[in-house]
């Protein structure tokens, strides 16, 4: 493509810098790089204009003794043999492409028998498991900014993950129900304590492990019964049922402090428990709050369309991997080659468990030299989606919109890597 | 158009572009912007509206001194952006 004809204005351009997509953004682009943005928050900023902190993966490599430049056409010979001759491969990460790669690559799990597990599952499980039992309390973004008078924040910092979703989507924006914006909603953070607190009207401070307790004696408090021994601040605590108990439509926005750790599945029961209760006088919604990449929402789309389940999806001829049920570091041991696409698993993951990657051959697509690059044995560069490539990405709130390519770039999608190993993998087996 | 430690002198609003992390809700609350309806709602301005506050580049920038309510002569006093900034990144000379 010609370089000079991508150059221009870019308007309603959407961020991938995390999983609110904001649509809303304006990007200057000048001999095929990005000028100016406008409308993006620092997170946005450090996604698209990556410069400054990143190095890009010039060549595909191959590992022979240490990793060796090689032609894309070797190194998808190579990914292929790891591929055909894996018994158990896992197919990991996901989270930070776009939903037609993400398809491609739950394909490929189908074809080599493989397991199909995000990098955010960790924290999505205990949500969908209790959403499983009991049902959903749910709302998009556009009716929580239009309806709800009361936004809690527990255990999550959207000023550090989700920059924008407070101006944009939930609690400083008129919506055609809360015609004066902030003024007529109320901002509770329960376990922050830093910037969201100096904002809110009301911030709960608890130590930590007690969401538990405080859920349920806010739900008891509700109900009007006695609660016991409390070990909080029990006048705050009184505060928030105030504020709760007079909402007409309520938000409960929670994250990784509560739903990752040992008491994760009891700190979302109570918590399901109080909304529960809560829908009995309002209206309240539960909305968790992905931590990973942005098209966290994008893999349970498709999981839910293609297998049932959110929580991924072993095809093995054995299956040990139950989702919701097994714990993926717990199992890491079983695999015998990796798939790694959109994430970085030797920064993320213990350091216990990359060594066990380490003895694997692990397949890496990604744009950007990260740590997992020195445990890989095949890396492909790939172009940035949503600013080199097109895709599809799906919002927090289920919403799937459309990515779009503003600058010319001589590396495949993810995408066409997907599909190329795809193919080779469906030639070598026909 | 004030930067770290300096001050705009029409509105004496100083902007720390290090603590700024352009989260937008100064340009959703300022008064000037949110005659804009679009604004109003959340979504960030048009390159070609008449704003006070706009987010660029990751941080916000005071692109119209002139229309901010404390440059206006007999204007009531505001200091929205100021209250509600979470990270103290625009404070008042």
């Amino acid at each position: 493509m010609d370089v000079e004809s991508m150059d221009g204005l870019y308007e309603a351009f959407v961020c991938t810098g995390c999983s609110c997509l904001c649509d809303d953004i304006c990007v200057r682009v000048k001999a095929n790089r990005i000028e100016g943005l406008t409308n993006i928050c620092s997170t946005g900023k450090d996604r698209l204009l990556w410069e400054e902190e990143k190095v890009k993966i010039k060549r595909p490599m191959i590992r022979t003794g240490r990793l060796e430049d090689v032609d894309y056409d070797k190194a998808l010979q190579s990914a292929v043999r790891i591929l055909l001759q894996a018994k158990r491969p896992l197919i990991f990460g996901l989270d930070s492409i776009g939903y037609m790669a993400q398809k491609i690559a739950l394909d490929i799990a189908r074809e080599v028998r493989g397991v199909y597990v995000s990098d955010n599952i960790v924290y999505s499980v205990p949500f969908y498991l209790e959403a499983r039992k009991r049902g959903i309390h749910f709302a998009s973004l556009e009716e929580i900014k239009d309806r709800a008078d009361l936004v809690i924040f527990w255990g999550c910092n959207p000023l550090d993950s989700h920059l924008r979703l407070l101006s944009r989507f939930s609690v400083y924006p008129r919506g055609r129900f809360i015609e004066r914006g902030i003024q007529d909603r109320t901002l509770i953070s329960v376990g922050i304590d830093d910037k969201l607190s100096r904002i809110s009207n009301l911030s709960i401070h608890m130590e930590p492990g007690t969401d538990q307790e405080v859920s349920e004696a806010l739900r008891r408090l509700l109900l009007g019964d006695q609660i016991g021994s409390f070990r909080g601040d029990i006048e705050a605590l009184e505060g928030m049922a105030y504020l709760v108990g007079k909402a007409s439509y309520g938000v409960i926005f929670f994250g990784s402090g509560i739903s990752e750790g040992t008491d994760a599945r009891g700190n979302i029961k109570s918590l399901f428990s109080l909304v529960d209760s809560l829908n009995h006088r309002a209206q309240f919604v539960l909305f968790p709050m992905d931590n990973c990449g942005y098209n966290a929402n994008g893999v349970v789309q498709l999981l839910l369309r293609e297998v049932g389940s959110p929580l991924g999806a072993d095809f093995s001829k054995d299956p040990l991997f139950k989702p919701g049920e097994t714990e993926l570091l717990e199992i890491l041991d079983k695999f015998d080659a990796a798939l790694v696409v959109g994430a970085d698993p030797a920064s993320t993951f213990p350091p216990g468990k990359v060594n066990l990657l380490e003895r694997i051959p692990v397949i890496l697509l990604d744009p950007f030299v990260t740590s997992t690059v020195s445990i890989s044995d095949v890396v492909f560069p790939v172009a940035i989606t949503g600013v080199e490539a097109e895709d599809i990405a799906y919002k927090m709130d289920g919403l799937p919109l459309k990515l779009k390519r503003i600058i010319d770039c001589e590396y495949p999608s993810d995408c066409e890597v997907l599909s190329d190993i795809y193919s080779r993998l469906r030639g070598n087996k026909n | 158009m004030p930067g770290k430690g300096l001050k705009d002198p029409l509105t004496n609003l100083m902007i720390d572009e290090e603590k700024c992390i352009g989260c937008g809700i100064c340009v959703t609350v300022c008064p000037p912007n949110v005659t804009n309806d679009e604004i109003a709602a959340g979504k960030g301005p048009r390159l070609n509206d008449n704003v006070t506050l706009r987010i660029e580049d990751g941080k916000v920038k005071l692109v119209n001194p002139k229309s901010c309510n404390r440059a206006i002569p007999h204007a009531p006093f505001c200091s929205s952006c100021i209250e509600r900034c979470p990270t103290q990144a625009i404070e008042s000379a």
